[in-house]
């Protein structure tokens, strides 16, 4: 009876070895590249939540934002009427309203003969002046700036002596 | 690490910049430290100090020598180009000859090269990113236009550096505007960019193939933008007053300031509708004295009529890139708009009447580009991968609960692979085994949504109604096969099964579901609503008759009478069909307020065992008693247990 040799060529069983050892490497760098996937994406995830927190803090903060500031033209028109037609009735009116902002946070920043201060105000133009006092200052006040709850949301806008 | 943390994606742009990242699989634009998304690329000195941003922009008139604003237009420049010699006409300081010809803005007798101005602008960038990241930053991609010589772009390179960036690549605006949108996945394609900012405009021609981007043409104009947009108004408003009035408020910086941001806020209004209001009362003094009130309505139709001339402006470079790229309109099979004032609707319509096709407009205009810039680091650093984008469950997944109701696990819209868990209770006294009917659809009542498999959970010890906790998990893997198990935390025993197939549904599927729970909603709000009633009003049934049982004597016969009256009928009205929400909720509060003397007595009885050091406890006198934990409902006690999986592709455990 013939018998079929059942031992491999040796340069086959060696072949077959690098095949393994190979495919073990790549599944070993596959996995290494998968748990970085995974912590970068845990990472991200736990960076979104602490990011999603402190959003939810500043959104309660600015609740009701963008209703004062819809508010603040008309508001800053009532100043310009009731500083041009001196009516006590319109003077009346005006701290209401003006009362009734600040109840809600809202605080007007006139920064009428400050140190000018990029931070709260803008400078719409500068007018020249002799007195060494007033370089730098806020002469004019063009428009009025607003905080709510301590955030600067309306630069005042003015003019600076120079 | 070299090659740790996240790179960011900077458009520095000639008047605004942003930064945006990959977050998740999708680019995230960061607000800066002031809150918005852009800041404008200024850069004031002031002694040593130096702000860059709106800060910078704000006091730029009282400082115009010391704040350097559009330096873009001299990056990588000659001194005595044509260029830089026509941009020095539009800024306010001294930009000199410098080292090798080179083009060197001098501020307070010091010379600073554009790079080191743009390291400012880009450094407060990198400070933002890493104040949002949480995170050192130390890689960037940075934008440039595509007309940027090489000179230019290793200007540019050179101004990350001084930053502190290594900048892993330089792109081009139009090309990250192209990946915003990804058009880097439709295979080839031509297309056009049209950028309309602020200041300038610029058009693009790319094609694109086999994933590469080509360059095939660039034009434009550097000084066209929104602002000359806002001028037109801003001229129309002056000469319409003076007209009124013959008052010439351009000689009044005051009002002249009020009609600047007026305007602009007209332009932006008209967007949307088809008219605005203008109106600034006590705008000046007239000459007698009497106050002067500025008061125009601006029609889309009257601005369109005011800008059309800048908006066939911009065709003139867009005919000459076409021209360049020898392509007809017809040849562009991608159109993407850039730049703030792309977002009037008629520069769009326009637009889409040259190429004759709709223009890509999806992504934030302002923030296209730092988008595209994301998109590109993400490639680099490996965030963005071509393999799986995360998959949602289409339509909510729930079990069944007391009454035939649907309580939902997880909500369609779920980002998948996920896993959510409830705990749940039996409803009856003594109930040994709960059964978890798995449900998929958006009604509210089991029975109108998809059963997707049945198990009981068996082996739950005795215990009275509401006690025993039983933790109910789904859990969703990425190919979509969802598991749900049930596990009694007492005994600590859990059954399971396994669903294939849970998110396959086709997509007219999916709707008609969705739309049949909207048709639904109102019915079956109430429907919900009415059970959620009865089970409340089963449940203190349930609790008065234990209570009368144990307490009925410790209290007057006349009470106990009237307390069993009221609880006879809430319980004969719990079993009607066609009881309504308000007389359930009405006849419970009416049983539980002639059920008070009973809690009296009880809590009297209470006090009388602690005392005697008895230490029996009863139930809570007038709870309300439908829920026995917090977020649970109660499951059904099947009457029929069949102790297997019904139906569905099911593997029981």
């Amino acid at each position: 009876m013939k018998q079929k040799t059942t031992t491999e060529p040796p340069t086959e069983k060696k072949e077959e070895k690098n095949d393994f050892a190979q495919e073990l490497e790549n599944l070993q760098k596959s996995l290494v590249d998968a748990q970085e996937d995974s912590r970068r994406a845990m990472a991200d995830y736990q960076n979104l939540m602490r990011r999603t927190q402190e959003e939810r803090l500043r959104m309660v903060k600015l609740a009701g934002r963008s209703v004062i500031e819809g508010l603040i033209a008309p508001f800053e028109h009532l100043y310009l009427a009731k500083a041009q037609l001196k009516d006590p009735g319109l003077d009346m009116v005006y701290q209401q309203f003006l009362q009734a902002l600040q109840n809600e946070g809202l605080e007007v920043v006139d920064p009428l003969g400050k140190e000018f201060d990029p931070h709260f105000m803008e400078v719409v133009s500068k007018e020249p002046t002799d007195d060494e006092k007033q370089i730098g200052k806020v002469l004019k006040v063009v428009k009025r700036g607003y905080k709510l709850n301590g955030e600067v949301i309306e630069h005042a806008k003015v003019v600076v002596g120079e | 690490m070299a090659n740790s943390g996240k790179i960011i994606g900077i458009d520095l742009g000639t008047t605004n910049s942003a930064v945006a990242v990959m977050e998740g699989g999708s680019p995230k634009v960061i607000p800066t430290a002031e809150g918005r998304n852009t800041f404008p690329s200024i850069v004031a000195f002031k002694g040593d100090n130096v702000t860059v941003g709106d800060a910078a922009k704000r006091q730029m008139v009282l400082n115009p020598k010391s704040t350097v604003n559009s330096v873009k237009r001299f990056m990588g420049q000659k001194a005595k180009s044509e260029k830089v010699q026509n941009a020095i006409k539009h800024v306010a300081y001294d930009v000199v000859e410098g080292k090798d010809g080179m083009a060197v803005i001098k501020i307070d007798n010091k010379n600073y090269t554009p790079q080191e101005i743009s390291a400012k602008i880009l450094g407060k960038a990198k400070a933002d990113a890493e104040s949002y990241l949480g995170q050192p930053v130390t890689r960037a991609v940075i934008t440039v236009p595509a007309y940027f010589d090489d000179s230019q772009r290793q200007a540019t390179k050179q101004a990350g550096e001084i930053a502190g960036l290594t900048v892993e690549r330089i792109v081009n605006e139009p090309t990250a505007a192209a990946l915003a949108y990804g058009l880097d996945k439709k295979g080839n394609a031509t297309i056009a960019v049209y950028d309309l900012g602020g200041g300038t405009f610029d058009i693009s021609i790319l094609e694109i193939g086999d994933g590469v981007f080509e360059v095939k043409s660039t034009n434009g104009d550097t000084f066209l933008g929104g602002d000359d947009f806002d001028s037109k108004i801003i001229e129309w408003i002056l000469s319409e007053f003076k007209k009124e009035t013959g008052k010439d408020l351009a000689k009044d910086p005051q009002a002249l300031q009020r009609i600047k941001d007026a305007a602009e806020k007209a332009k932006i209004e008209l967007s949307s509708a088809q008219q605005t209001e203008i109106n600034q009362p006590f705008i000046a003094q007239g000459d007698g004295g009497q106050p002067l009130h500025l008061t125009m309505t601006l029609t889309r139709a009257k601005l369109e009529s005011l800008v059309d001339d800048l908006i066939q402006r911009s065709f003139g470079p867009v005919k000459k890139a076409m021209e360049d790229a020898k392509l007809k309109p017809s040849d562009i099979n991608e159109v993407v708009l850039v730049g703030g004032q792309t977002r009037m609707p008629k520069v769009q319509e326009e637009v889409k009447k040259y190429f004759g096709r709709e223009p890509h407009k999806g992504v934030n205009p302002d923030e296209v580009v730092a988008v595209g810039a994301a998109v590109q680091a993400g490639v680099i650093g490996g965030d963005v991968k071509d393999v799986v984008l995360l998959d949602v469950t289409p339509l909510t997944f729930g079990l069944e609960t007391l009454g035939g109701v649907r309580t939902p696990l997880i909500e369609r819209n779920t980002t998948i692979p996920t896993s959510k868990s409830q705990i749940f209770s039996t409803a009856a006294d003594n109930q040994t085994q709960v059964e978890i009917n798995v449900l998929q659809g958006e009604r509210e009542m089991a029975a109108d949504n998809k059963s997707l498999g049945r198990f009981i959970l068996s082996g739950i010890p005795p215990a009275p109604r509401g006690v025993p906790q039983v933790e109910v998990i789904f859990d969703i893997d990425s190919n979509g096969i969802l598991n749900v198990t049930a596990k009694d935390k007492t005994s600590g025993k859990s059954q399971k099964i396994t669903i294939q197939n849970s998110t396959n549904l086709t997509k007219e599927e999916v709707e008609r579901m969705k739309a049949d729970a909207e048709k639904h909603a109102e019915d079956d709000k109430r429907k919900r609503e009415v059970i959620e009633s009865k089970n409340r009003a089963t449940s203190v049934v349930f609790e008065m008759e234990k209570q009368l049982k144990d307490y009925g004597d410790k209290v007057d016969e006349a009470t106990r009478k009237g307390i069993e009256e009221n609880v006879k009928k809430l319980k004969e009205m719990a079993e009607k069909a066609d009881a309504t929400k308000e007389d359930l909720d009405k006849a419970t509060d009416e049983t539980l307020t002639s059920a008070q003397k009973l809690g009296e007595a009880m809590m009297k009885a209470q006090d009388a065992a602690n005392a005697a050091g008895a230490g029996a406890g009863a139930g809570a006198a007038g709870a309300s008693g439908a829920n026995a934990t917090d977020d649970s409902a109660k499951t059904d006690d099947k009457k029929n247990d069949k102790g297997e999986a019904e139906e569905g592709e099911v593997v029981k455990e």
